[in-house]
């Protein structure tokens, strides 16, 4: 008879190895995070993730903050995600508890903001009977995130929470989504098993080379010195590369005015003199005209 | 231009032969600013947002942060 820790491990179950460990899939998830690299999650309990929360309760390096709504939970992890760079992870029950997490994901997306939104369904034998607190919620969030996997196989656990904790974070940062059914969580893992993942399939290639051509920055020199009614047009992804001091060296030698979208609002201070400030509903008319034909002369 | 942004900018000030002859339109564009910056009706009873911004500001101008 395999014998469980502490820790929720199970010692001995794997008939082909005496020295195998397995877990409980909610562990395997945690293990997951934490060799990703995260350090802290947020979220509620909830009926679908309580074997994820068994599991912090038995022990993780992850800090837990608990949030009184899965809405703050989310928008506390957009916080943390845009305060450090990393991911920011957050924890859903199913169904209402997930569906909560709509507009921090929809937030996540249009901000470019990284998130591992994890959340719990209702077992797999009644998924699709419109069981208690079920919902679709990959197909809900399909429009909104960079991928979303409902995982079927507990042995497909780990390979995708790394893949999503990766993939929230390449190119252009967004948020992910994984669905885990009660039962996967509670299903014992093979602790070194990394036997693939689900495929994001909607993932965007990786350019193959992350340094500009030469050629395209000519081009871009070349067109700013042949323009005569120049303005550039900054967005949030200058604040995420940290080239605030070489965009404000940009429109200095170049003599480009500036103006930005509310992302990039303060990529250089609004004080200076060639920032216009944004354009759109809440800005100027100056910063409004620099950008549309028809403006007065 | 699909590449790390950071130093894209940075290649493309250095790949600048010259300015943009700009200097014409960034006076046009100034003028657009002075002539439609945003102000408030001042001299109505009250206090309103700007004008008590304005005030900290100016008390604070010389207090470092």
């Amino acid at each position: 008879m395999p014998s469980q820790t502490s820790s929720g491990a199970v010692i001995g179950a794997d008939p082909k190895s005496s020295k195998a460990v397995r877990r409980p899939g909610a562990d395997t998830i945690l293990r997951a995070l934490e060799a990703a690299g995260a350090e802290v999650c947020f979220g509620i309990p909830g009926g679908a993730v309580l074997p994820l929360y068994d599991a912090l309760a038995r022990g993780t390096t992850l800090r837990h903050v608990l949030a009184c709504h899965e809405q703050g939970a989310g928008h506390m992890a957009e916080g943390y995600a845009r305060a450090t760079g990393r991911p920011g992870v957050v924890f859903a029950t199913s169904g209402p508890g997930a569906t909560n997490l709509v507009t921090p994901i929809a937030n996540a997306q249009m901000d470019s903001t990284p998130l591992v939104c994890i959340t719990g369904q209702v077992s797999s034998a009644v998924i699709g009977s419109q069981a208690f607190q079920e919902c679709d919620i990959v197909g809900v969030t399909g429009p909104l995130v960079k991928g979303s996997r409902l995982v079927r196989d507990p042995a497909e656990l780990a390979g995708t929470i790394a893949e999503a904790y990766r993939l929230a974070v390449s190119g252009r940062p967004g948020p992910v989504l994984v669905d885990v059914p009660r039962d996967v969580q509670e299903a014992l893992v093979l602790d070194h098993s990394q036997a693939g993942h689900a495929a994001y399939p909607d993932e965007p290639a990786a350019p193959d080379d992350a340094r500009a051509s030469g050629e395209a920055v000519r081009a871009v020199a070349a067109a700013i010195e042949a323009s005569n009614r120049p303005v550039l047009y900054v967005g949030g992804a200058a604040v995420a590369a940290e080239a605030r001091a070489e965009v404000e060296h940009l429109a200095t030698v170049g003599g480009l005015p500036i103006v930005t979208t509310l992302m990039a609002k303060g990529v250089v201070p609004e004080s200076h003199p060639l920032n216009l400030g944004c354009p759109g509903m809440h800005g100027g008319k100056w910063a409004n005209w620099t950008r549309r034909p028809g403006r007065p002369c | 231009v699909l590449g790390d942004l950071r130093d894209a900018v940075a290649r493309t000030s250095e790949a600048l032969a010259a300015p943009a002859d700009s200097a014409a339109w960034r006076r046009q564009v100034e003028g657009w600013r002075q002539r439609f910056r945003l102000r408030y009706e001042r001299g109505t009873p009250g206090l309103k947002g700007p004008q008590v911004l304005e005030h900290l500001a100016a008390a604070v101008v010389d207090h470092e942060t």
